[in-house]
């Protein structure tokens, strides 16, 4: 479409100057129409029909009492939406990896809340007081997380579908890039479960 | 100088020529405000949207609406979500990150979680209260997990479970020994519970 006329010389009649008022009024009726109702829609011009969010370059800068809507693509040239809220921008994020036994889903809301669900078996030789997990181990060497800053709760339960002599405990979330949890034998008392695979459900909350 | 919207009828074309290029330069700027502009390409679509704090009218039936007020429980401007039918409108970025948090979900439901350090001497029944700020209507789901970053060293003989849910914002559980039927927890080291509920706000 044609770029929009702004300068009428002083010297043009009206005739003159109405070709470049009707293709004005043209421009602006189509440029309006693309993402809006337009000026001639016989019902909610103005209003937004869809909303196009082109790519741009970088998150734009929040400012007070305003929230942007952004698209900005990562470095591989993923679509990122961005929820821009004064000085802190959350990327709605999903990412998922499936492979070798864990199947992991992370995901970070608008609010900048991170949400984690996974599905791992769990195996350990002996009879371990405590087992480590890094977040990384869980999701491709990391590629595929999302890392926490805070990390507020971590639930775990075990999958049985067989025997299930196992009750799982998480021990320490302190440090936000792993959880630590502890095994034991559900119908012994103070008796580490040993030598065990099972299966898990986890989900975690954080920031 | 600003649109002007009223340019007089009985004006000759020499004298309200500057006010038309006015208004066709002010319609280019306001163009321009979020949008690719006139020639661009992609002209017309949105580069951003930009939500200044406002309280529209709620959305017609029918429609979605998007806006950006002020929300107290956060003390923040929030991305609100509105739908014109069902009459839900919510803050789409409102969420509470901490120990004991809630965030809304893009559809309009509440998650809340938490954590408490229980010592256990009687069996329970205990009451967990989640962040009041934003409460539950309605409770659809609720978890209690007994975790052990209280005693992490020593076994943990317990189980959680929940016995009634209460809006908006409690949890009633209790503990059990995981190796004796029927048994309180009594006497048990002091656990850390963590809770997760899902719901309507």
């Amino acid at each position: 479409m044609p770029d929009l006329i702004t300068e009428f010389p002083r010297s043009q009649t009206l005739a003159e100057a109405q070709p470049d008022l009707d293709e004005n009024f043209n421009t602006i009726n189509d440029i309006w129409g693309i993402n809006h109702f337009n000026l001639i829609a016989a019902m909610n011009s103005g209003k937004h029909s869809q909303v196009d969010l082109l790519t741009q370059a970088a998150v734009p800068t929040g400012v007070q009492d305003e929230i942007i809507l952004a698209n900005v693509p990562d470095a591989i040239g993923n679509l990122i939406m961005y929820f821009v809220k004064q000085a802190s921008a959350a990327p709605m994020l999903v990412k998922r990896y499936s492979a070798g036994g864990i199947s992991s889903t992370c995901l970070k809301l608008p609010s900048g809340i991170i949400i984690k669900a996974v599905s791992v078996g769990l195996a350990a030789a002996g009879t371990p007081t405590s087992l480590t997990i890094p977040w990384s181990h869980l999701t491709n060497g990391g590629t595929q997380d999302i890392p926490f800053t805070n990390q507020y709760i971590v639930m775990i339960v075990p999958l049985g579908a067989d025997d299930i002599n196992s009750v799982l405990y998480v021990t320490d979330i302190s440090n936000p890039a792993q959880f630590t949890f502890t095994a034991w034998q559900r119908a012994a008392f103070n008796t580490p479960l040993s030598d065990f695979s099972i299966a898990s459900t986890i989900v975690a909350i954080g920031s | 100088m600003a649109y002007n919207p009223t340019i007089a009828g009985t004006d000759r074309i020499k004298n309200s020529r500057p006010q038309i290029q006015t208004n066709f330069q002010d319609i280019e700027s306001w163009t321009a405000v979020d949008h690719a502009v006139f020639g661009a390409p992609f002209e017309g679509k949105h580069e951003q949207v930009t939500f200044p704090v406002n309280t529209p009218a709620a959305p017609n039936p029918g429609e979605i609406k998007l806006w950006c007020d002020n929300y107290a429980p956060t003390a923040q401007p929030e991305l609100f979500f509105g739908n014109g039918t069902s009459g839900l409108a919510f803050p789409l970025t409102a969420a509470l990150g901490n120990a004991n948090g809630y965030t809304f979900l893009p559809g309009g439901l509440l998650l809340k979680w938490g954590s408490q350090a229980q010592a256990v001497t009687t069996g329970g029944p205990f009451i967990y209260t989640f962040n009041a700020a934003v409460p539950f209507t309605q409770i659809y789901s609720a978890w209690a997990v007994v975790a052990a970053t209280n005693n992490p060293a020593t076994d943990v003989n317990a189980v959680a479970y929940i016995t009634s849910v209460g809006v908006p914002a409690q949890l009633t559980y209790r503990i059990w020994r995981r190796n004796l039927f029927n048994t309180p927890g009594t006497n048990q080291q002091p656990y850390t519970v963590f809770f997760l509920a899902v719901g309507a706000s």
